[in-house]
């Protein structure tokens, strides 16, 4: 073989590989989705500077915009031929939605299963609803989904229910164990990192990383210090107490603001190839 | 397969099952996606109906890829995707390609004549 035959076989391989990485588009939609949910978030901290009031909306804007990720995942794989699929954004989203519903469902009755565990009865009882009702219900819809196909192609509901259903139970507790400990958008970030190891998507398991760190420094308040001290030192602002609580609203607006920049730079990315 | 110890000139590593332009196609394509359907790596590597299908079942009877057939409505879809085996194999193959041409710039260095400035 001539060197020259393999350096044109490896531009080949590398042109085949990033154009199937930008027909599946798998990185600038879950960026600007993020980006826009931590954004409106920090205008729900900006007017008293606490960021409990957001934490509602970040996990259920996060959840449901996964949701939406996992349905424009499948019509982009029918439309394009290529792609991941809706099971893994699903699975997370799911899995991030499930105990923060059962758990405002039962915040009425705050029963905790033991002083140690911040985890709230009503997750468990909505985890055994779902074992109950959610494994039937997933096989009724792969049967539903496949009622046209020859005996013996893709029938196997049961054993693919069962998979998705363990996958979402794992996540769901993990996600709402770490919640009360990290706040929600690590939480969020961990959720974007499970999906971007299952879809080997190098790019954008460094953005969650970035995501993730970013916005546990921002839990504790590091960033919004810093930001502080940086405005003071170039004369720009300088509160009395040494301390503004419009400060962590501008923090999470800057994260935001980076995803969204982040996700325009994919798209255009994707866009070129 | 060519084991990664086997060492020698870079060609030897060469994997003649994997180093045919279109498997080689399929597997990079396949790399950077979960699965992808018959008529997508039809179209993005120019390979007829049969080319496209020989080549497929050779990678799947290797282990290399797996295929389903799945239903889009009453439409047939033929969705391949890769294995494990088949993702060490291509990553074996680029980095014997890549040895070959650092051999070839090596040995092309060493051959030019050194010109004496005196």
């Amino acid at each position: 073989m001539q060197p020259t035959d393999a350096r044109t076989l490896l531009d080949d391989t590398q042109r085949l590989r990033r154009r199937a990485r930008a027909d599946r588009q798998a990185t600038s939609l879950p960026l600007l989705i993020l980006g826009a949910v931590t954004l409106l978030g920090a205008g729900l901290v900006l007017p008293t500077g606490d960021t409990d009031t957001a934490d509602p909306l970040w996990v259920i804007g996060a959840g449901l915009g996964f949701l939406a990720l996992a349905w424009w995942s499948a019509r982009q794989q029918t439309r394009t031929g290529i792609g991941s699929g809706r099971g893994s954004w699903l699975a997370v989203g799911l899995a991030l939605l499930l105990p923060t519903l059962t758990s405002l469902a039962w915040r009425p009755i705050p029963i905790r299963l033991s002083p140690s565990l911040p985890l709230p009865a009503g997750v468990l009882v909505g985890y055994l609803l779902l074992l109950t009702a959610g494994l039937p219900l997933l096989a009724a819809v792969g049967w539903w989904r496949h009622r046209g196909a020859p005996v013996g192609q893709d029938r196997d509901y049961w054993r693919t229910a069962g998979a998705m259903l363990l996958g979402l139970l794992v996540q769901s507790l993990l996600l709402a164990t770490l919640t009360p400990l990290f706040g929600p958008l690590p939480v969020v970030a961990f959720g974007v990192l499970l999906v971007a190891a299952w879809q080997r998507n190098p790019v954008l398991a460094a953005w969650a990383v970035a995501f993730g760190t970013l916005t546990t420094l921002e839990h504790f308040l590091i960033l919004s210090n810093r930001l502080m001290d940086l405005t003071s030192a170039l004369g720009l602002f300088h509160a009395k107490s040494g301390y503004s609580p419009q400060a962590p609203a501008l923090a999470y607006a800057l994260i935001g603001l980076l995803l969204l920049a982040g996700g325009l730079l994919a798209r255009r990315t994707e866009r070129a190839a | 397969m060519n084991a990664p110890e086997s060492r020698g000139h870079p060609t030897n590593q060469l994997d003649d099952l994997v180093h045919q332009r279109g498997r080689l196609g399929i597997l990079s394509i396949l790399a950077d996606s979960q699965q992808a359907d018959f008529s997508y790596l039809k179209r993005l590597l120019q390979l007829t109906d049969g080319n496209l299908g020989r080549h497929i079942e050779i990678l799947t009877e290797q282990g290399l890829v797996t295929t389903t057939k799945g239903y889009q409505g009453k439409r047939p879809r033929t969705w391949v995707a890769i294995t494990e085996e088949g993702r060490s194999a291509l990553a074996n193959e680029i980095a014997a390609l890549k040895q070959l041409i650092e051999h070839f710039e090596r040995s092309q260095h060493t051959r030019q004549p050194h010109h004496d400035h005196r």
